[in-house]
């Protein structure tokens, strides 16, 4: 075990390697020289190249990147070309508001997805059935942007009932800064209004963006549960007489559980590039409201920190499923 | 039934919190778009930051574009010598800056070097034209400029580059110029300071008691500059009461607000500009009377849709409300057939060329003028390749003529409120990509030696005889398709009073002068 997460460990560091050097590269081929735009429209070439020296633009590419690996191996990603602070410190401001509507909306996604697909399993073919593949088909065919929108019409216009952008009421202030998630940091604080008005703009966005993965789960949970419920041992379980809901959550749940597992997994990563549009329609000050901000300025140290961190949380995660799965099933073993 | 009980109860703990209020009256929420990269006004260069510079900086005198007039705010006098070389300023006394800083020459002289010293963004306002700025005495400064320039004074209103910030504040981070302080604070003497700044999310500032006219009369105590990126979430927060003035709502989508009740929609023209520049460096763009065909090709009219019909085509290069602006010139008006004429004396009576034309991601109005214009010129035979830009693609592909593309849809900004903040860099021989933004790179001696003449030129009459001249050759050349002036929406909510549009810095508002009731 601990050697495979060792060895885990080093492939990921070869990822992580791999995926820098190609966004490093891909980033170069994007049109555009950072300086020139940050040294203004009216500036003068040789304003220009004396930006291009600060910002290290003048050295040859090879030079170039040398140079970045072996700062971001020193903790250093660089300093972002458009808010001119370095990436790291605005990643930090940016990223936990991304962690916190993500889990969010995994949460939403697990509460609901895998009861309804429960559901539907167990009561195949009926009235349950069909009105969760109705919801499913729709939630997975509505782009999440457009879903958003809808929301906002609904339940902050005519119903008044929730609000339709940001982390947090203009007239509070955000909690001590502890995880930069608000809701945990309300919470450790003992900040119980905050706790509260951030909760409360969580559930638009975390809905829009979590329909879509809500139903991929729900009909994995259907279909991974039709298969284990038609096997033997079920049967068996049955003939001895054991309550329905016994067979359901001891017996059945956790042999359908592995490829739910590995869809919640994948799933993670959709919600983590899913957050992009969902941040934008409600001005959710995330890591993919920088990143859309950092591209169209060929900010080359901000979208490669974007990249390192988004790819760093996705192989973590897959990681853990991966370990996960030990936990589960003791016939796995690593 | 426990669960439902206690989702239930969740639910009613959830929804009992206020989550949507009308704003308080003593508090003006603004709602933009774009969000300040850095607060610095020696180094910012963009329309975001004005809201927050006009609020907290001031400048030594300022352009009011009802009376057309420069008006004195930090300075109280000027005198300019005959030769409009040497500027001498009177400083209002009893000025203090928010960090209690007094303001004096040597305040002026610090701000305005240190901006000559980084040298990024908008310093070139400064390098190109000043040679020495000196203290007098305690409440005099004087400018000495390279060479004679009479718009220095209009020059002198811009907010960026010309803010006056606290000589203390930068005195204290001397060690880097200043930048990291003042990407993040603002230390003015403007009605208004900067309490605080979360990033993708607001700007608060909060009443500057010591402010030097003093608050008589009506005003709000805090503004909020709220950042919401969607212009459709934008609009249902004003119309919830959430906002009380909604800037950056497309034109388009504004007249949608108008019938709302509680909200009040103004329209107005500014004095940017939009464009589209012809490469006249290769064939057939090198050839007048193709260029002039295009610019008889396009369906000015029609176009005006794409602004919901707020605004009328240009005549010539200035905006209507600037000096300068003259609707007696001679101008291009849609006519296919004197469009064919003149590509068949050019030698194309069939057309048979295709074009590349670009816009910019973050000026949409260019692919729906490019759309309108694609189906007109496939009646000439001419095939329009309509291709997306960003901004920064936009300026590495025009920085060498051998990339930029046959047509290039782009607005202009006016940096100053003078026609020579228009002409000189989108027209002078000098000013081809990078050094200016000539993108045609035409020449026209004649056009040059009267540009030159302009900004040394202080009558009046006189100018604006050579301002025609200019602009009518400028028609003649056809280096570019003239548009119209962009025109902005601005949404309040019917209790806000005193708001007055400003045409030249129209990202900014008269906060000192706007109230709730």
């Amino acid at each position: 075990m601990r050697s495979y997460i060792v060895k885990r460990l080093v492939f990921l560091v070869v990822t992580l390697w791999g995926i820098l050097t190609l966004t490093f590269f891909i980033s170069r081929v994007i049109p555009g020289d950072p300086a020139r735009l940050a040294a203004g429209i009216r500036a003068k070439p040789e304003q220009v190249k004396q930006l291009q020296k600060e910002l290290g633009l003048d050295r040859p590419l090879i030079e170039q990147y040398g140079r970045y690996i072996t700062n971001v191996v020193r903790g250093n990603l660089g300093k972002s070309i458009r808010t001119r602070r370095p990436v790291s410190v605005d990643l930090i401001e940016y990223f936990p508001a991304t962690v916190e509507l993500t889990v969010f909306a995994m949460i939403l996604c697990l509460v609901v997805g895998i009861p309804l697909g429960i559901a539907s399993a167990v009561w195949q073919g009926s009235f349950v059935d069909h009105v969760s593949r109705l919801v499913s088909t729709s939630a997975v065919s509505m782009p999440p942007f457009w879903l958003g929108l809808l929301l906002q019409l609904i339940f902050f216009r005519w119903l008044k009932l929730l609000p339709a952008m940001g982390r947090l009421s203009i007239y509070l202030s955000p909690p001590p800064h502890i995880t930069g998630l608000y809701v945990l940091d309300s919470l450790l604080t003992g900040n119980w209004t905050t706790l509260g008005d951030s909760l409360v703009h969580l559930v638009l966005p975390g809905i829009a963006l979590a329909a879509g993965s809500m139903a991929v789960i729900s009909r994995m949970t259907r279909s991974s549960f039709l298969e284990v419920l038609s096997s033997d041992y079920i049967r068996t379980a049955r003939s001895k007489g054991l309550p329905e809901r016994v067979i359901l959550l001891r017996h059945a749940f956790r042999n359908a559980l592995l490829p739910i597992i590995t869809s919640i997994g994948l799933q993670f990563g959709v919600l983590l590039a899913g957050a992009v549009p969902i941040e934008v329609v409600f001005t959710w000050p995330g890591i993919g409201l920088y990143a859309v901000q950092s591209i169209l300025f060929s900010d080359f140290p901000a979208i490669l920190g974007v990249t390192f961190v988004v790819a760093i949380v996705y192989s973590v995660l897959n990681l853990i499923v991966d370990l996960l799965y030990t936990v589960i099933d003791p016939r796995i073993r690593y | 039934m426990r669960y439902v009980m206690i989702i239930g109860l969740a639910l009613i703990i959830l929804l009992s919190f206020p989550t949507i209020a009308s704003t308080p009256p003593d508090t003006l929420v603004i709602g933009v778009i774009e969000e300040p990269e850095t607060l610095d006004p020696a180094i910012d260069y963009t329309f975001g930051t004005l809201p927050i510079f006009r609020a907290c900086y001031e400048r030594l005198v300022n352009y009011n574009s009802h009376t057309r007039k420069v008006e004195p705010e930090l300075a109280i006098g000027w005198e300019v010598s005959r030769d409009h070389k040497v500027y001498t300023f009177h400083l209002r006394p009893g000025v203090r800056f928010h960090d209690g800083a007094v303001f004096n020459a040597n305040a002026v002289k610090t701000a305005y070097e240190r901006v000559m010293t980084i040298n990024q963004g908008p310093a070139w306002m400064l390098t190109s034209y000043v040679e020495s700025i000196e203290v007098v005495d305690e409440m005099t400064v004087r400018f000495t400029l390279k060479s004679p320039f009479v718009p220095f004074i209009r020059m002198l209103t811009s907010y960026w580059a010309m803010c006056i910030p606290s000589p203390k504040a930068i005195a204290e981070h001397a060690d880097d110029l200043g930048k990291a302080f003042f990407r993040d604070h603002v230390v003015g003497t403007g009605p208004y300071k900067l309490t605080s700044w979360v990033r993708g999310r607001q700007i608060i500032l909060e009443k500057f008691e010591e402010y030097w006219r003093g608050w008589p009369g009506k005003h709000v105590k805090r503004i909020i500059i709220r950042k919401v990126l969607d212009t459709t979430t934008m609009a249902l927060l004003l119309e919830q009461g959430e906002l009380d003035i909604a800037y950056g709502i497309p034109v388009d989508e504004a007249v949608y607000l108008k019938d709302k009740p509680g909200i009040n929609v103004f329209v107005y023209s500014t004095f940017t500009t939009n464009m589209i520049a012809m490469n006249t460096t290769r064939p057939p763009l090198n050839d007048v009377r193709v260029r002039r065909a295009l610019s008889y090709s396009f369906p000015y009219e029609e176009a005006m849709k794409v602004f919901a019909g707020y605004v009328k085509p240009l005549i010539g290069q200035i905006p209507p409300g600037m000096p300068g602006y003259d609707e007696m010139l001679p101008h291009y008006v849609f006519d296919l057939d004197v469009a064919k004429k003149l590509l068949a004396e050019a030698g194309y009576p069939n057309g048979g060329f295709t074009f590349e034309y670009t816009w910019v991601t973050e000026e949409p109005e260019g692919r729906r003028v490019g759309v309108l214009w694609q189906e007109q010129l496939r009646k000439l035979g001419i095939n329009l390749k309509i291709t997306e830009v960003t901004v920064a693609g936009h300026w590495e592909r025009i920085s060498d003529p051998t990339t930029t593309p046959d047509l290039a849809n782009y607005r202009w900004g006016i940096d100053y409120p003078d026609p020579s903040s228009i002409l000189l860099p989108l027209y002078h021989g000098d000013a081809a990509p990078p050094a200016g933004y000539n993108i045609s790179r035409l020449s026209n001696p004649r056009v040059n030696e009267l540009l030159d003449e302009l900004v040394k030129e202080e009558d009046e009459r006189r100018t604006q005889l050579l301002l025609s001249e200019i602009q009518t050759l400028l028609l003649a050349d056809a280096s570019n398709i003239w548009i119209s002036p962009v025109p902005v929406a601005i949404c309040l909510r019917t209790n806000v009073h005193g708001f007055v549009f400003e045409p030249a810095y129209f990202s900014s508002f008269n906060v000192y002068d706007i109230y709730k009731e």
